[in-house]
């Protein structure tokens, strides 16, 4: 019985999608839902599994991903590296202030129109937008770490001797890497934003470029079937940051700390 | 003993004091100082730039720093370009208008009705976890290149921002502040006039700020995708010419627009804060 109200909640739940697959079947075979604004279900699984057979998911999904973490991965060391020279150098931070500001505040994504005349449609523009959109949110964590790392921590490894090396590899890099995996289910959703935005303009490939190939054609059942993908990928990506996170930071919330 | 472990305790507090105490003229040296190398490094890129771009294929490419600002003045005396940006603007603050009555309305039924909230959870989560931008073709697919597809669009990005900000902070109330008002014998919608909506309203001050470049994000990409009017069509139209300077000006007044919101927000933020529920 306890088990039973345990699940009445997810069978109700996929009954409601169940229901919904139905209802948006039944309403464009009736002819009740126009299918040209709501494609239909069947055409939608159909053009999922042509693109799954012919390997055009794989494709797409393996450039979108490329970018995504390629991005992904210098726009973080990058913005580690900017940040650690805000933290810890006042004179730095003062000078980049307003630039760190005027870049923080701007639509990154807008740039793209700019680097893909200057760099071409290539992976290029793609990744650099992509490093462009998190490296200033990446910076300006890892600058108020750096500032809010705990004084007394740091004269206490001193008072014991410690110096500057040990400094930053015991007390600085832990902290660091709490914050990094603390923020990357945001970062990751920034990027995936960023390297969408890419294959929306002037690409030839990737995940975006088949909902804009989609629209173009005016078939809604593409679109669908292009962001049901994206959505398993998101998902997918969201998870195991997400699972990741959970054991990396396990630590942390043991010993009550931070 | 106690006088050698005090200094390392109140380290941080002595540095502070230090800064705010400021000996005057170091401390003024030192901005003067400050503001030279930041022209030092605004001049050198733009300089470079300039220098750069005297070779005409580089001008194609990435345009030219005295030709974007020479086009910026044109445009600033032109009506059609002031049209374009409050197109942009009236689609930005019309779907952002949208998303936030659509998620306070669920915020609604979610908050008396908590098996709502339950039931529609894992939709809504894997709905948020979809790069937003992605659902902008569905949009001008069903409305067209129109005003409604735009806004329909910012809606939806924005709803989500809104919801969940929305939700946790009315999560976060403080208990006691319901429960006083309870033990004072309010009604239902006095809990509502004096405790929900006061701390929804703050969150959504600071919020708005926080969500204007988002906005105008998703009103100028869409704008960009299709469309035949508004800064991000601005961009469009240049980049279709093969006109740098016209892509370079437009992304540059995106970006100025999105930073006088944010400045005019920031002080209607400091404006209101002083009554913040929190």
């Amino acid at each position: 019985m306890a088990t039973l109200v345990k699940l009445r909640m997810p069978l109700l739940q996929v009954a409601a999608v169940l229901a919904l697959l139905g209802l948006w079947q039944w309403g464009t075979a009736g002819g009740v839902l126009d299918t040209f604004i709501v494609g239909t279900p069947g055409e939608t699984f159909g053009q999922l599994k042509n693109w799954i057979v012919d390997g055009t998911l794989l494709r797409s999904s393996l450039s979108t991903l490329q970018v995504l973490l390629l991005g992904w991965g210098i726009g973080t060391v990058l913005g580690v590296a900017i940040g650690a020279m805000i933290g810890l150098n006042e004179f730095f931070r003062l000078v980049t202030d307003p630039f760190i500001t005027f870049f923080n505040g701007m639509p990154r994504l807008v740039l793209y129109p700019f680097l893909a005349v200057w760099l071409g449609f290539g992976i290029q523009a793609k990744i650099l937008l992509v490093v462009l959109v998190i490296v200033v949110v990446v910076a300006t964590i890892v600058a108020t770490g750096f500032r809010d790392v705990d004084n007394n921590l740091i004269d206490n490894s001193k008072l014991m001797g410690a110096r500057r090396f040990d400094i930053a590899r015991d007390v600085y890099a832990p902290s660091l890497a709490s914050w990094l995996i603390g923020s990357s289910r945001v970062t990751l959703g920034y990027a995936f934003q960023a390297a969408i935005t890419a294959e929306f303009i002037g690409s030839s490939k990737g995940l975006g470029f088949l909902v804009v190939f989609g629209e173009s054609r005016l078939n809604v059942n593409e679109i669908w079937a292009a962001l049901a993908a994206v959505i398993a990928i998101a998902w997918a990506l969201d998870g195991l940051v997400g699972l990741w996170e959970r054991r990396a930071l396990r630590w942390s919330r043991l010993s009550g700390a931070r | 003993m106690q006088t050698t472990i005090k200094p390392v305790g109140r380290r941080l507090g002595g540095t502070r004091q230090l800064r705010a105490g400021g000996q005057g003229g170091r401390a003024g040296r030192k901005m003067a100082a400050v503001w030279l190398v930041r022209l030092a490094i605004l001049g050198a890129v733009l300089g470079g730039w300039q220098f750069i771009t005297t070779d005409p294929t580089w001008r194609l490419l990435i345009g030219r720093p005295t030709e974007v600002i020479s086009l910026v003045r044109a445009w600033l005396v032109d009506s059609a370009f002031w049209l374009d940006v409050s197109i942009t603007l009236a689609e930005s603050a019309t779907g952002y208008a949208l998303g936030v009555a659509a998620a306070i309305g669920l915020i609604a039924i979610i908050i008396p009705f908590p098996v709502v909230g339950r039931f529609l959870s894992p939709f809504i989560a894997i709905v948020n976890s979809l790069p937003k931008i992605a659902l902008a073709p569905v949009f001008i697919v069903w409305f067209g290149i129109s005003f409604q597809s735009k806004i329909y669009f910012i809606a939806v990005a924005m709803f989500f921002v809104v919801f969940y900000g929305v939700y946790s902070g009315l999560k976060n109330i403080d208990r006691t502040l319901v429960d006083n008002l309870l033990v004072m014998g309010s009604s239902g919608l006095e809990r509502v006039r004096d405790v929900y909506v006061p701390a929804t309203a703050g969150w959504l001050i600071s919020s708005l700020r926080i969500s204007v470049a988002w906005a105008l994000t998703a009103a100028v990409i869409s704008e960009y995708i299709a469309s035949n009017q508004g800064l991000g069509h601005r961009i469009a139209l240049g980049q279709q010419s093969l006109d740098p300077n016209a892509v370079v000006a437009g992304i540059f007044m995106v970006a100025l627009v999105s930073l006088t919101a944010d400045r005019l927000l920031t002080l209607i933020d400091k404006r209101f804060r002083q009554w913040r529920l929190s």
